[in-house]
């Protein structure tokens, strides 16, 4: 099969394919989806049910348990967590990472269907389970409406037009809106005056029902005709309960309720969250785009209908981007493609450095269509440009350029010699197609457990592989075809017939080198052993990291309160903190959210549960690189100005930041010994002195106060337990008598007491409690005796059904999550466990043991088909065996390049690692196929060898050169910056190995001795 | 080359890591300290009360008739004597006429017959009838003119006009209610007591009770113990008690209406522990512990209190603590056992 000689003869073929690709790259360029994630579901459900009243344990044991056992049955199920807080529970589904996507929504639907079952288990009173299945959306597009100089219901208004007009945008799937100022209809009611009216809540109560609701009228049939008769509600709705009269009972007079209460609309008094931006109220918008769409459009879009809506709404109204997922992706993608251009430009710069213009303009000419046509597979595969895609193509073009320099360098030389471009061609191709063949395969399959490993890791990093596959494939086709054919128009043919081609300071130095090696090549292997070693021991100097952080200028401070705040308490904490961070220098703005976490604005991000001491600052900095600085310092501030509650600095980083990332997960039966071990554990992180942020996940616990009850006394006055409950309510926080719809919104009408003691304590001990059976009014304390004061567990966590506190910390700002989580790990795993409990480690440890779980079912196999291509392409034993006995010495490179570089050891940089096995094995395959096929040809094995190398010699460091030129310009991107490290660094003592390490070994296995002259 | 440059890398990098490792001298923590005071106890109870007046009396016409004077402003004071009300005189005045005539009559038939009694030509019988015909007449007449002077009604104290419940020219007949007048020289306030706080107050008179009327916090008076009931309402299981103002009856209070009554027991001298809410922790059961400060050793130790009651943003404490005894009063949630600590001190 000689290619290259039919594409030279049929060139119009691959001019065909070249044109194709150049447009269809070109267009695909502006069309293809852009993302900035690869799009992926969150393979999770989330279970509410809500069970007024009740304490945490009791929702534990009648709730929660109840649905646990129901979903335990659902063999879908991988992970089940669960909060139980008084009142209410929470249940996290976590179905089997191999199950598809497309399979989740017949899951949800198993999933409701179970829950219908168990609803009449749930105890009375308890809610029915509420599933909310869309909790993976990403909201990238994400903005706050601030208008402080209109009221509340104006603004909400405001933000349902735009919620209506931003749905009508193209390609936008969800519109959420938050923050939205709840408000209330407050009757302050004196209960001594309603008491001395001999009036009840129940009475106001059924008057409010009555007189609320929205009434049908009747029908008329006139003439064949209907005629509606409606009946018109009050315009003015609060005048409207202001004027509803009561009677009073036993009395045939009536009063208005007016006369009782003083009616006033009033934002609710315990808010279930709120937003700010930029340090006033604020709604929020968070857009959620169709999956697969070119979210830059749509982003685009999207801020022309705003422009839009604005426009007619009243002036005042601001709008502002707390993040902006489209214009991220687009400055990446832009950023790539400059990288891109920048990669393409180095490599052809210094292909024309090296070997002359003409060579440079064969080979880059090469790689660019090759990228255009990978652009263009991509995009007919539905495959979109996002974080991996992108790095993928990164790491692929330091393996692209290799095919086609192999091909153009022995065709340049060929025809220096004399022979005409079709010969030159055509033996180099045929010479190199199957080597080159196979390394590319080999350079592929190093992917593939990557990409092709059945779980959460696979899906998300499908790309990666689908991304090298293509454009691997693509390089070498077109490096055996298009190569060639430019090769044909530029290369000139020499006139130095049958001459050596003359050697260049370089090769005479090499050819020194080699000769040397090659006569000690005892010295040589223990040299070369030596330095494999002494990278292996030096590796545990590495930092290991997992996910590098983002170059996103936007970093979070979490607050947490005590667990028994109150959502006021935290909003006062918030504002203060929010001013504080809002002064610092560096800062462009600062969304503040308040007894809930933001949501879900990029894939990578866990909100936080709706925790009324919780909050969260999202701080957008003006340069990325001042996060590190600006984090401690707003953190210390915060710290130094409010030291009752924690503030915990978190930087956003790529990959899934699961919270806290140094986690030990304590399980077991009982909540004293569970916290107990917990404190040991903490106490041990506080003694280590670095490491911060140490906390728990059950949190404080609360103060109970519990009224008796007193059945006797209150059997005796008729007062029921409804009765008391509602009396406390009506002292406390508020009776709801009724409800009010107007518009699209429904106002509580809240009963609370007018002469409130400033302590609520004395004003409900000194209260009324109306009996319903005997219609009259008894003293709280005749009912009830004393207070019993307890404390309570207001969080109780469980994962797979057993209770589990998990004790969270952050490494030092100075160190690695590993360093910190390597020092700690054995003290901890010391802790004593009692008879039944147990002890996991989760955070970033888990993760990364996933993900590397995940690689190493993979990995294997991809290895394996990595070495029988080895095999099966040379058909001989020896020349696998020499490639794969200098696979682990490149590791020396990367970890010299890391340690010079003080970097981590990460996710990112394994890719480099395992791109760089692609690289080194391909050299090493030519290589010892051209040695071979010298051999063959008849020369000597001792000159061969030498002659083999040398003519190997300047496309190895050829490729070798552009691609660490060609990656280097990624150091700067704190994505990139540890794999293109690896890359460099493994690159460079790579070209040595194959240069120096692949002829010793070779003519070790085959015994051949070589002079030093 | 490599070999050496590697090693060289090494060797930088463990000396790095190891001048990093210097384990720091760790500060204390600066924490916040309250010291638990001994305060009395205070018993407060508050009642809805409805004030009233020491004596409501009802004025009643006692004959019937015309209404034709009135002088009956409701809310007026009217002194002892004064007329409050007149009924049509005129008959009467004619009733009394006539009676006087027939009196007159019976008079002077009760001389003639006397004289010809005397004389021994009327019978005894005679003589006796004409005496007792004098009676009657006369107590006709001393009726009729009592009748007169019921026409009109009088203030029988100094009072308030609680009520009218006539108008002028109306018909009144005997019995019917004309008003309501209020004695104020005293005012009472009753409310209803829970029987528990009755049992536990039994003959306790040492209170101090205030008292104001509802919305009007900020007048404040002393009350008195006047009277209470022994035998409790029949539903409510609650007792009545009645207080009386100390004071110079004001103008504020009306009989009817609606009061609070504030009553502190001075004779409780039960004492208890105060510290903040916010230093209490859940401890391992479901009861409470603090952080207390041990100033000799600087540093903080977990000891279990029981709380009895809380008073405003203050917990009492009823065993654990001693009093002078520090605790942490912030950020407990971040104290552990044995942590050395410095205790802060306001310097500005």
């Amino acid at each position: 099969m000689d290619i290259a000689r039919f594409s030279l003869t049929k060139p119009i073929n691959i001019w065909l394919l070249s044109i194709c690709f150049i447009i269809g790259g070109i267009v695909a360029m502006g069309k293809i989806g852009r993302l900035e994630d690869p799009a992926f579901t969150i393979k999770q459900a989330v279970i509410f049910t809500y069970y007024p009243g009740a304490s945490a344990e009791k929702v534990e044991k009648e709730v929660t348990e109840q649905v646990e056992i129901a979903l335990q049955q659902m063999w879908q199920l991988d992970t089940l967590t669960s909060v139980s807080k008084p009142g209410f529970s929470r249940i996290t589904m976590e179905i089997q990472p191999h199950i598809d996507g497309p399979l989740l929504p017949q899951i949800w639907d198993e999933l409701r269907k179970r829950l219908r079952d168990i609803e009449q288990n749930l105890p009375l009173g308890a809610s029915a389970p509420v599933v909310i299945d869309d909790f993976g959306d990403v909201y990238g597009i994400y903005y706050a409406l601030s208008a402080p100089d209109f009221s509340a219901d104006q603004m909400r208004e405001f933000s349902r037009i735009i919620r209506r007009e931003v749905l009508t945008v193209d390609g936008v799937a969800k519109v959420k809106v938050g923050g939205i100022l709840e408000e209330e209809i407050v009757a302050t009611i004196d209960s001594y005056q309603i008491a001395g009216l001999g009036l009840s809540f129940p009475d106001i109560q059924q008057v409010l029902a009555s007189n609320l609701k929205p009434f049908s009228g009747g029908r008329l049939y006139v003439g064949d005709k209907q005629i509606r008769i409606p009946i018109e509600s009050s315009t003015n709705k609060i005048a409207e309960i202001e004027n509803l009269s009561i009677v009073v009972p036993g009395n045939n007079a009536s009063i208005k309720i007016k006369d009782i209460a003083k009616l006033s609309l009033q934002p609710v008094a315990i808010p279930s969250g709120l937003k700010r931006f930029n340090g006033e109220q604020a709604i929020t918008l968070a857009v959620s785009a169709q999956n697969d769409i070119n979210i830059v459009d749509v982003g685009q879009h999207i801020e022309t209908k705003l422009a839009e809506v604005l426009a007619k709404l009243p002036a005042g109204i601001e709008v502002s981007s707390i993040y902006n997922q489209a214009k991220i992706v687009d400055e990446s993608v832009d950023g790539f493609i400059l990288n891109l251009e920048a990669s393409v430009a180095v490599v052809t710069l210094a292909l024309c450095i090296f070997m002359g213009w003409r060579s440079g303009v064969v080979v880059g000419g090469t790689l660019l269509i090759t990228v255009l046509g990978t652009v263009l597979i991509m995009w007919l595969y539905d495959l979109q440009l996002q974080r991996i895609s992108l790095g993928a193509m990164v790491i692929a073009m330091g393996m692209l350029v290799d095919n086609a320099i192999v091909v153009a360098e022995g065709m340049m030389l060929r025809m220096e010699k004399g022979k005409s471009a079709m010969e030159s061609a055509s033996f180099i191709v045929k010479r190199t197609q199957w080597p080159l063949l196979g390394a590319t395969v080999i350079g592929i399959a190093a992917f593939s457990g990557i990409g092709l490993s059945d779980d959460a890791t696979g899906e998300f990093l499908f790309s990666l592989f689908a991304v090298v596959l293509i454009s691997l494939m693509l390089s070498w086709v077109l490096a055996v075809t298009l190569t060639p054919l430019l090769g044909k128009y530029f290369y000139k043919v020499g006139d130095k017939e049958g001459q050596e081609a003359s050697h260049s300071l370089f090769h005479k130095a090499y050819l020194v080198v080699l000769r040397n090696a090659l006569h000690w090549r005892g010295v040589t292997l223990a040299i070369l052993v030596a330095i494999t070693i002494g990278a292996y021991a030096s590796f545990g100097f590495i930092k290991q990291g997992f996910f590098p952080p983002s170059n996103t200028p936007v970093f979070f401070v979490h607050y947490w309160g005590a667990q028994d705040s109150d959502i006021r308490a935290t909003e006062k904490h918030m504002k203060a903190g929010e001013k504080l961070i809002l002064d610092t220098e560096g800062i462009e703005s600062t969304a503040t959210f308040i007894g809930e976490s933001s949501e879900r604005f990029t894939l990578v991000f866990g909100p936080e549960l709706p925790n009324e001491s919780y909050g969260l600052f999202l701080v957008r900095a003006y340069d990325a690189a001042d996060i590190p600085r600006l984090a401690q310092e707003v953190s210390n501030k915060l710290r130094a100005a409010n030291p009752n509650v924690n503030f915990y600095a978190e930087i956003m980083q790529f990959g899934p930041g699961a919270g806290a990332k140094i986690q030990a997960r304590f399980s077991g039966e009982d909540p004293a010994i569970l916290r107990d071990l917990a404190e040991q554990a903490k106490a041990i992180y506080f003694a280590d002195g670095k490491i911060r942020d140490i906390r728990d996940d059950w949190r404080d616990k609360g103060i109970v106060l519990a009224p008796e009850y007193d059945d006797i006394a209150a059997g005796i006055a008729g007062v029921s337990r409804s009765d008391f409950s509602q009396a406390i309510k009506f002292y406390t926080d508020g009776l709801q008598i009724g409800q009010l719809q107007d518009g699209d919104y429904l106002y509580p009408i809240i009963a609370r007491n007018s002469n409130t003691n400033p302590d609520q304590l004395v004003g409900l001990q000194n209260s009324l409690v109306w009996s319903s059976s005997q219609r009259t009014y008894v003293p709280f304390k005749q009912v009830s005796g004393k207070m019993n004061y307890t404390s309570e567990e207001l969080l109780i966590n469980r994962r797979d059904r057993v209770r589990t506190i998990t004790v969270k910390a952050e490494a030092g700002y100075s160190e690695t999550t590993g360093e910190a989580f390597n020092r700690t790990q054995a003290k901890i795993e010391a802790i004593t466990l009692p008879e039944g409990y147990k002890l996991e480690w989760g955070g970033e440890y888990e993760s990364s043991r996933d993900a590397q779980a995940a690689l190493g079912q993979g990995l294997p196999l991809g290895f394996l088909v990595m070495f029988l291509i080895s095999v099966l392409l040379f058909g001989r034993a020896r020349q696998p065996i020499i490639i794969w006995l200098i696979v682990p010495m490149a590791v020396v490179g990367v970890v010299a390049g890391l340690l010079l570089a003080d970097l981590p050891f990460g996710f990112m940089s394994l890719l480099g690692f395992l791109s760089l096995f692609g690289m080194l094995i391909k050299n090493a395959i030519v290589l010892l196929e051209e040695i071979d096929l010298q051999i063959i040809e008849g020369k000597e094995k001792d000159i061969a060898i030498v002659e083999a190398s040398l003519s190997r010699l300047r496309p190895v460091s050829l490729a070798a050169i552009t691609t660490i030129l060609g990656v280097m310009p990624l150091i700067l991107d704190p994505f990139f910056a540890d794999m293109s490290v690896t890359i460099m660094g493994g690159l460079a003592f790579a070209t040595i190995l194959t240069m120096i390490a692949v002829p010793v070994l070779y003519s070790v296995f085959y015994k051949i001795k070589v002079t030093k002259y | 080359m490599n070999r050496i440059f590697i090693l060289a890398v090494v060797f930088l990098l463990q000396a790095c890591s190891e001048s990093t490792e210097v384990v720091k001298e760790k500060s204390p923590v600066v924490v916040q300290l309250f010291s638990a005071q001994m305060t009395n106890l205070a018993n407060d109870y508050e009642f809805p009360a409805t004030v009233s007046a020491v004596k409501s009396i009802d004025l009643k016409f006692e004959v019937s008739g015309r209404l034709i004077f009135e002088g009956l402003v409701e809310g007026s004071e009217v002194k002892k004597g004064q007329v409050l009300a007149k009924i049509d005189p005129a008959p009467f005045q004619r009733k009394v006429e006539e009676s006087r005539i027939r009196h007159q009559d019976a008079l002077r038939d009760l001389k003639r017959i006397k004289g010809i009694f005397e004389k021994n030509v009327a019978s005894q019988r005679d003589y006796d009838e004409a005496k007792s015909q004098f009676s009657i007449t006369k107590i006709a007449l001393e009726n009729a003119e009592q009748d007169l002077s019921y026409c009109t009604i009088r203030a029988p104290f100094d009072a308030v006009v609680g009520a009218r419940y006539i108008e002028n020219n109306s018909l009144i007949r005997t019995g019917d209610t004309v008003a309501n007048l209020q004695d104020r020289s005293e005012l009472y306030f009753s409310f209803e007591v829970p029987e528990r706080i009755m049992t536990a107050n039994a003959g306790n008179r040492n209170v101090k009770a205030t008292a104001h009327i509802i919305g009007q916090a900020d007048k404040v008076f002393d009350i008195h113990y006047v009277e209470h009931k022994t035998t409790p309402d029949p539903v409510t299981q609650t007792y009545d008690v009645t207080f009386a103002l100390d004071s110079e009856v004001t103008n504020l209070f009306y009989p009817g209406s609606r009061a609070i009554v504030n009553i502190k027991d001075n004779n409780n001298s039960a004492q208890a522990l105060l510290i903040p809410l916010n230093s209490l922790v859940g401890s391992r059961d479901d009861g409470f512990s603090v952080w207390r400060f041990n100033s000799t050793q600087n540093s903080i130790e977990k000891v279990s209190v029981e709380v009895s009651q809380l008073q405003g943003d203050f917990a009492l404490i009823s065993s654990g603590l001693s009093a002078g005894d520090k605790v942490v009063s912030a950020a407990v949630g971040q104290m552990r056992e044995g942590l050395t600590v410095r205790e802060y001190k306001a310097t500005y």
